[in-house]
């Protein structure tokens, strides 16, 4: 016997069949026993599936969700820690390579860039201490030069300016008082 | 309910834990229906159901407010427990829960309720055959009354997918039956697999 469409029929949903096809289900269903033995089984199948109840968790579901959450959350916030700690050894570790990579002909060179900063340093005061002695040269002759009241005034002259700029500084800079109304 | 419902959905979608722990106490028997009768047994489906819900909890900012918030967190269930059940390669059934004894109550009968027993044993042994999607739509069509379309969705399936995957579980699922039904009749003094395994453990 061909039971080729109707065992295809058999395990659609009933509510897409048109009414020739049930028909013609319904009379080979009543021909053949292969057919109609799969037909019941389906039937008693699905009447035991939909007879099922709902399974529940047992009490305290909630609360063990919870106490879940609680611990998800501690290993998010270390696992947070962890990354950042990461980040930072790791970024570290590449600035401190680049930088070694940048300076490698002075590092491979170290006595000579030292002896050479100090060579710098010396220079540097030798033209700072003969531009000192310059400076007091000059103001030994000017003081041979001018005569003694004008030293007296030009310093006056300068002490009042100096009094002058430290209370100007002091009302620029104090706190204002602003009424609110 | 429903507004009630809109309004937890809405504040734990801006991470109110309190807001969503209703939800938990509200979908907690749906969700873990769901694993359990694609897991089959109570533990998995209690570390399942746990997961699904803080997966949830995670993913809530992806959350569609058009589609209702059951069918979005029955689906993260479903994805979950697809998942679980590809990765183990061991049968559903636990022995610990085979052999769990089970107190009659005295109303229906002692042979109600062994039958009972036996019949939920049937219905777990017939699903655990069905290839994992097919048994989250099956779990779907007949346990959560969804729609084929509610099916696609929380499947990602297509229609003509999630149709060939139904026929395909009714057929393998009737076969199953009829196979079982005649083992039963031809032979019905054949002790269960329970009774099996509680003869060898007295023997023992
Ligand atoms: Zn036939």
């Amino acid at each position: 016997m061909n039971h080729m469409p109707y065992q295809g029929w058999i395990f659609e949903d009933r509510r897409t069949l048109d009414k020739a096809d049930i028909s013609a289900l319904q009379s080979h269903l009543a021909d053949c026993a292969e057919c109609s033995a799969l037909a019941e089984g389906l039937q008693q199948v699905e009447q035991v599936l939909r007879a099922q109840p709902l399974q529940g968790p047992t009490e305290g579901f909630t609360l063990r969700w919870q106490q879940r959450l609680e611990i998800s959350r501690q290993q998010a916030h270390r696992r947070q820690i962890w990354l950042t700690l990461l980040v930072a050894v790791s970024g570290g570790t590449v600035l401190l390579g680049a930088l070694a990579f940048l300076l490698w002909p002075w590092l491979k060179s170290l006595d000579l860039t030292l002896w050479a900063a100090l060579y710098q340093v010396f220079t540097a005061y030798l033209f700072l201490s003969r531009a000192g002695e310059q400076f007091l040269l000059a103001l030994v002759s000017a003081a041979k030069i001018i005569p003694l009241p004008i030293w007296a005034l030009s310093i006056g002259v300068l002490c009042q300016l100096g009094v002058l700029w430290v209370v100007s500084f002091r009302l620029l800079t104090n706190p204002r008082r602003i009424a609110l109304k | 309910m429903q507004n009630s419902e809109t309004e937890w959905v809405r504040k734990a979608i801006k991470g109110d834990a309190q807001a969503f722990t209703q939800l938990v106490e509200l979908y907690q028997r749906p969700v873990y229906n769901l694993c359990y009768r694609m897991l089959g047994n109570a533990q998995d489906a209690e570390d399942a159901a746990q997961e699904t819900f803080l997966r949830a909890y995670q993913n809530m900012r992806r959350y569609d407010n058009n589609r209702p918030f059951s069918t979005w967190l029955l689906s993260i269930a479903a994805h979950y427990c697809i998942d679980q059940t590809r990765k183990r390669r061991y049968p559903l059934v636990s022995v610990e829960e085979l052999v769990e004894p089970e107190l009659p109550e005295p109303s229906p009968g002692v042979e109600t309720v062994v039958s009972r027993k036996e019949e939920q044993q049937r219905v777990r042994a017939i699903l655990e055959t069905l290839d994992p999607v097919d048994r989250a739509a099956v779990i779907f069509y007949y346990w959560y009354d969804f729609s084929y379309d509610e099916i696609c969705q929380s499947l990602s399936l297509t229609l003509s997918a999630v149709k060939s995957r139904l026929h395909r579980a009714r057929r393998a699922m009737a076969e199953e039956w009829s196979r079982s039904q005649a083992q039963t009749s031809a032979a019905p003094n054949t002790p269960t697999r329970q009774e099996q395994l509680l003869a060898e453990r007295m023997a023992s």
